[in-house]
């Protein structure tokens, strides 16, 4: 009897350890995604969190203009703080003033001031298309889009170089770890990888030919996300491995923070994962909107951005 | 007597234009958004063709000297009109050079501005393949430009799996999403394109394609899928399949 008790005891705190991983989403540890207040009807194509508080959204023009958007209370609500004749598809910040936003127009710009005002560091280049800026520090930067366009600056964005990449598939995401190590994911199932600081690029192995829209890269592992579900991962940034994600939605974006990481993407769709990007699971749906773009600020705090001013945030349970 | 009229002339006709166009001058993303269907039903002429030749001169158009760029496509596949093997067509304006920083240059967009440029106007270069999306012919049937200026213009590039994709030169967006405005067709008229429902497409599973994906995906689509919709929506307004003239 004694031991049937036992038995019971054991089945009962397996039952509880286990239980709470079954619920739809990583895991309770890693929050849960809630549907926030719409910004506006136009869509959001770019977000970036510098802690669970500040965050700054930009993305299309409206008919007279667009603008760049703050928060102060991790995502619940937004202000307009400049407005931009471009549209913008990319935000990256260091600091609560430092940051810098690119677009469809090949156009940088910096700012010092939290968002207030913005200094063009590269011209408007027609026709060209960036998808992706990132910073590591207040000197280097990159910027990726469009026909392999890829830049880089060693100075803050003063000055860009254009880095040649011989490549034709659209960059989507460049992310760095390191100064010297980075990784890019693009159109036709491409992933870059750098270890030279972004001079040299070499093509990965990825056996898929899906685009890949989004990227999340930490000390030792990365996941790139894409057309209909595909998630990849990789511990060291050269073999890449197929992981289920448990949906066939086009994933266009990721963010970690630690081991915990999060994709989003069409009709809402939002996996993931608390274990460094092993397995995926699909979160509950909060909203049937495209979500574009994703910044974890901490396991527990995050904020996706998508169509039609739809806003999707990650808080503590 | 012509010489000091053409400035004035080109602006009143470039500012009429930009007007209806919705384009304030100083912002060349701020255009009329068109999505697919709408921009589709404003086009006389779909077709996909590489850029064979590019020619900036001046022409006697509308009783005024007027700055033009000649283009000339060996036109591959056409979708809607009639449109010979090979295409001569003039846009406004002269290609504008890319600002140097250097001297003094009047710049806009990164461009320099001059008075025999057209701020916006999209732009080809010898062996660019594109699929093109022309307004009919106007100012006396002389110049044309893409629907939506670089909205119409879409850049066919080839991957190294071998897919081929297209986009434009802001990524593809509102091709689904944009809604009507109005300019040649309004929402009521639509039949393939519906930007305001959950799923912006109808049925297109007929012709293999898969819909959904299509509309969900960011930037570029795989070329065929993009054409057989776009020849689904001329069809679909009673219009013809496409004719290349020999």
């Amino acid at each position: 009897m004694k031991k049937l008790s036992s038995l019971c005891e054991c089945v009962l705190l397996a039952c509880a350890i286990l239980l709470p991983s079954c619920r739809s989403g990583p895991s309770a540890q890693t929050g849960r995604w809630v549907a926030g207040s719409p910004v506006a009807e136009v869509n959001l194509l770019g977000v970036d969190l510098i802690d669970d508080k500040n965050g700054w959204a930009v993305g299309d023009i409206g008919v007279m203009n667009g603008a760049v958007l703050r928060t102060t209370d991790s995502g619940k609500t937004w202000q307009a703080v400049s407005k931009t004749d471009e549209i913008l598809a990319a935000v990256k910040f260091i600091s609560p003033t430092r940051g810098w936003v690119a677009g469809y127009a090949g156009r940088i710009q910096r700012t010092d001031d939290g968002g207030l005002t913005w200094k063009v560091q590269r011209a408007e280049h027609e026709g060209e298309v960036l998808n992706s800026v990132f910073f590591l520090d207040a000197d280097r930067g990159w910027a990726a889009g469009g026909s392999g366009l890829l830049l880089l600056t060693i100075d803050g964005g003063a000055s860009w170089e254009v880095i040649p990449t011989g490549r034709a598939e659209d960059f989507w995401s460049v992310k760095f770890v390191t100064r010297d190590r980075g990784l890019i994911a693009g159109e036709d199932g491409l992933i870059l990888a750098t270890v030279d600081g972004g001079r040299e690029w070499a093509a990965q192995s990825t056996g898929t030919t899906r685009a890949l829209l989004g990227l999340a890269a930490g000390a030792d592992f990365a996941v790139a996300v894409g057309e209909k579900g595909t998630i990849l991962r990789s511990d060291n940034s050269k073999s890449w491995s197929v992981i289920d994600s448990g949906t066939d939605e086009t994933l266009n974006a990721a963010g970690l923070n630690g081991a915990v990481c999060w994709a989003v993407g069409s009709r809402g769709a939002t996996v993931g994962s608390a274990d460094g990007g092993r397995t995926w699971k699909p979160a509950e749906a909060t909203l049937q909107r495209d979500l574009m773009s994703v910044s974890i600020s901490s396991p527990v705090r995050g904020v996706a951005v998508g169509r039609r001013g739809a806003v999707q945030l990650l808080s503590p349970e | 007597m012509f010489k000091s009229r053409i400035p004035l002339f080109r602006i009143a006709v470039s500012a009429l234009i930009a007007l209806a166009l919705g384009m304030p001058a100083a912002a060349h993303h701020l255009v009329l958004r068109f999505n697919l269907e709408e921009m589709t039903a404003t086009a006389d002429r779909v077709f996909v063709g590489r850029c064979t030749t590019v020619e900036e001169t001046r022409e006697m158009i509308a009783q005024g000297m007027m700055a033009v760029t000649r283009y000339t496509f060996e036109v591959e596949r056409v979708i809607k009109g009639r449109v010979p093997k090979t295409l001569t067509f003039r846009q406004e304006g002269h290609r504008a050079r890319i600002a140097t920083g250097k001297g003094k240059e009047m710049v806009a967009h990164g461009r320099v501005v001059s008075p025999d440029t057209f701020h916006g106007m999209s732009e080809y270069e010898v062996g660019d393949r594109v699929v093109l999306f022309l307004i009919p012919d106007y100012l006396g049937g002389k110049v044309t430009y893409p629907v939506g200026l670089y909205q119409g213009a879409f850049r066919v590039s080839d991957m190294p799996s071998g897919q081929r994709l297209v986009r434009n030169s802001i990524n593809n967006l509102g091709l689904f999403t944009a809604p009507y405005n109005g300019w040649k067709l309004k929402a009521a008229d639509a039949h393939v394109v519906f930007p305001d429902r959950d799923n912006a497409i109808g049925d297109v599973s007929a012709l293999g394609v898969d819909g959904a994906a299509l509309v969900r995906k960011r930037g570029s689509l795989p070329l065929e899928d993009f054409l057989k919709v776009v020849e689904r929506i001329v069809a679909a307004h009673g219009g013809s399949k496409g004719a290349l003239l020999q």
